[in-house]
């Protein structure tokens, strides 16, 4: 479940919740954005909470009282046929397709998806009260850049271009907001020989935050907008060679990003560079954005889950080790201004533990990489791209 | 204030002649100890299932009497929740007439309700226990299980009659068996402006055997209209005469379970 809710609507919440329910039950607003719900007995048996949020959604969260999960299902069941959406929802990236239907079509229904998830997301950046927001906008930022770069021949060549010169502008803005936020999350909150760190990180996040809101009010942002979609729809016009069918070129694509993945990871061994890590991290990225914005619809679904659930173990590790690394990267930079705060030496000796951790973490996360790549280069693996793709 | 260590006190309302106020009783000071901030769970052990109907709960539960005496851990499973914050139901069911008999199967069956409430104790600071009216294996169990019978005695003669053998019973040592179990009668649907009842409240005040508290529930419209409500009197006529005099019960019934809180807090 998401932090917002359960469900939302950017419609009239207690009116959807009202006209979603039999008309046997009875519905009371209490205070502070709750609403009661009554059965036909006139018995309490749930409770929503009701939070409007920046950009004007409304979630919803609902509370069963005890003996009552049962009716509360119910009613989820009757509010989601009603109209109110389920949180997955909100950053649900995937759309009807059909195999033969020409790809910049199709690329350009996922894309203005993905445009829409990130409109959805950033006023609540703006107001930077939920870190959900920044994520779901930085995931779906990304997954576009990865439909605009893997469906690049079925596309406008100039407007692809500066579609995703525009979306990387866009997450560059939110790099470093999200990094210390992610950072903050993993330290301690209890320790107490942390706390000028923590307070020095929250300062940085802050002037982050700052900075990234500033650049998101800019002119450019505000005609962000317009840009994409202008751009998107000339994009989607189709470049000047004969567009495939976008089963056709989503196939050749795994395939081909799955070869270079396992080319890449193979010249992998204990002492390479850790940027190469992350190199593969990206590639991993893109392989599975387009799995599950095209394989899922276009694929066996079987096979693609498969694939998945393989990619994702070998995700996980080099997800630890570049997190590991761009955390120790962060705190190296605030030793010296760590050392001269308040209580800075006991920090420094803290951070310094903190970081002993960090690399353990990543050495320990290199050590597993070999197990989770060979899982991913196996013959099952080819075999499953051979499901997919032939 | 909750309390933290859970010094949970089982409280059953109870008189062998029906009618005499024992729902009223248990739902109204259930509600109030709810809403003093204590975690309260009110069980309807009558078939008849008024408590049940009051909170406006479905009067079931699965596998019904005997599954509920059977699995010594499942009472929990059954509970409902009322529409008032920390009070809760173990509703009752039909099976329940044939509680006595279910009770039979165990080899101390008095002890059995004991050994049901027991896991429950944790969660809650008052459990009440709203007892079908009769003497039976139900009753001996209840005697055994709680750490106050609360019993509310309409001040006329038929209801004086069932006082006097429930203090037959107490004679014969049948109530509060158990150390330390109070035994507090009270009297219910007392009409002061009636000479009858004046005399019978002053008769059964002079009897040792048993404890009378010094407050009564007067004959008041507004306990009758708890059904129609289906709310304690004290959510819908707070002001009411009858609110008032539950409040003060229950103060009392505190007071009396509770000397120790109330000598620290004099």
């Amino acid at each position: 479940m998401s932090a917002r809710g359960e469900l939302f609507t950017f419609g009239d919440a207690a009116a959807q919740v009202r006209t979603a329910l039999p008309p046997s039950y009875g519905l009371t607003h209490a205070t502070g954005g709750r609403i009661d719900l009554r059965d036909e007995r006139q018995k309490l048996v749930c409770r929503i909470e009701l939070r409007a949020l920046p950009g004007g959604s409304q979630w919803l969260t609902l509370v069963p009282l005890r003996g009552y999960d049962r009716d509360c299902e119910r009613i989820r069941h009757w509010l989601e046929a009603g109209g109110l959406r389920p949180a997955w929802q909100w950053k649900q990236a995937r759309v009807p397709m059909a195999a033969d239907e020409p790809a910049n079509v199709a690329a350009a229904r996922v894309l203005e998806r993905l445009l829409e998830i990130q409109q959805a997301n950033l006023p609540g950046v703006l107001v930077g009260e939920e870190p959900e927001y920044l994520h779901d906008l930085r995931v779906a930022n990304r997954r576009a850049r990865t439909v605009v770069r893997q469906m690049r021949v079925a596309l406008d060549p100039a407007a692809a271009g500066r579609l995703s010169d525009e979306l990387r502008w866009l997450a560059a803005q939110t790099t470093s907001t999200r990094d210390l936020e992610v950072l903050l999350e993993t330290l301690d909150a209890s320790a107490a020989q942390l706390a000028p760190l923590r307070l020095l990180l929250e300062r940085r996040l802050e002037r982050a935050r700052a900075e990234m809101t500033a650049m998101l009010r800019s002119s450019r942002r505000t005609q962000l907008e317009q840009t994409l979609e202008s751009l998107l729809d000339v994009a989607a016009r189709a470049s000047g060679a004969v567009v495939p069918p976008v089963a056709v070129l989503a196939a050749t694509r795994i395939r081909r990003q799955h070869r270079r993945m396992v080319r890449s990871g193979a010249a992998i061994g204990p002492t390479t560079e850790a940027q190469a890590y992350h190199d593969l991290r990206k590639q991993g990225k893109e392989l599975r954005y387009l799995l599950e914005l095209f394989g899922t619809a276009l694929f066996d679904t079987q096979a693609v889950s498969e694939l998945i659930a393989t990619l994702k173990q070998l995700q996980d590790v080099l997800g630890c080790h570049q997190d590991c690394a761009v955390h120790a990267a962060t705190l190296r930079t605030l030793a010296p201004e760590l050392a001269a705060s308040p209580g800075g030496a006991e920090a420094l000796l803290a951070a310094g533990a903190l970081l002993a951790g960090l690399e353990a973490q990543q050495a320990a996360a290199r050590e597993r990489f070999q197990a989770a790549f060979s899982g991913f280069a196996s013959p099952r693996a080819r075999g499953l791209v051979a499901r997919i793709c032939d | 204030m909750a309390n933290t260590a859970r010094d949970t006190r089982v409280i059953a309302t109870y008189n062998i002649k029906g009618g005499v106020g024992k729902t009223s009783a248990a739902v109204n000071l259930a509600y109030l100890a709810a809403a003093a901030g204590h975690q309260t769970l009110l069980w309807d052990l009558d078939p008849q299932a008024a408590s049940t109907y009051l909170f406006r709960v479905r009067p079931k539960v699965k596998g019904g009497g005997r599954g509920l005496l059977r699995k010594r851990d499942s009472a929990g499973d059954h509970i409902k929740a009322t529409d008032h914050e920390r009070l809760e139901l173990l509703p009752a069911d039909f099976s329940y007439r044939h509680l006595d008999l279910a009770l039979d199967q165990f080899k101390r069956p008095a002890a059995r309700l004991r050994k049901v409430l027991a896991p429950l104790r944790a969660d809650y600071d008052y459990i009440f226990l709203d007892c079908p009216p009769s003497i039976s294996l139900v009753s001996e169990a209840v005697f055994e299980a709680a750490d106050a019978l609360l019993v509310p005695v309409i001040p006329a003669t038929l209801s004086s009659r069932a006082y006097e053998q429930l203090e037959e019973l107490a004679r014969a040592g049948k109530v509060g068996r158990r150390n330390g179990t109070a035994t507090l009668a009270f009297f219910s649907m007392a009409d002061v402006s009636r000479p009858l009842h004046l005399q019978v409240m002053e008769r059964l005040r002079g009897i040792e055997q048993l404890t009378v508290l010094g407050v009564a529930i007067p004959t008041a419209d507004e306990v009758e209209l708890m059904g129609e409500e289906r709310n304690p009197v004290t959510v819908f006529a707070p002001q009411s005469a009858a609110s008032v005099a539950y409040k003060a019960l229950w103060a009392e019934v505190e007071r009396r379970l509770h000397p120790d809180l109330q000598a620290a807090g004099a």
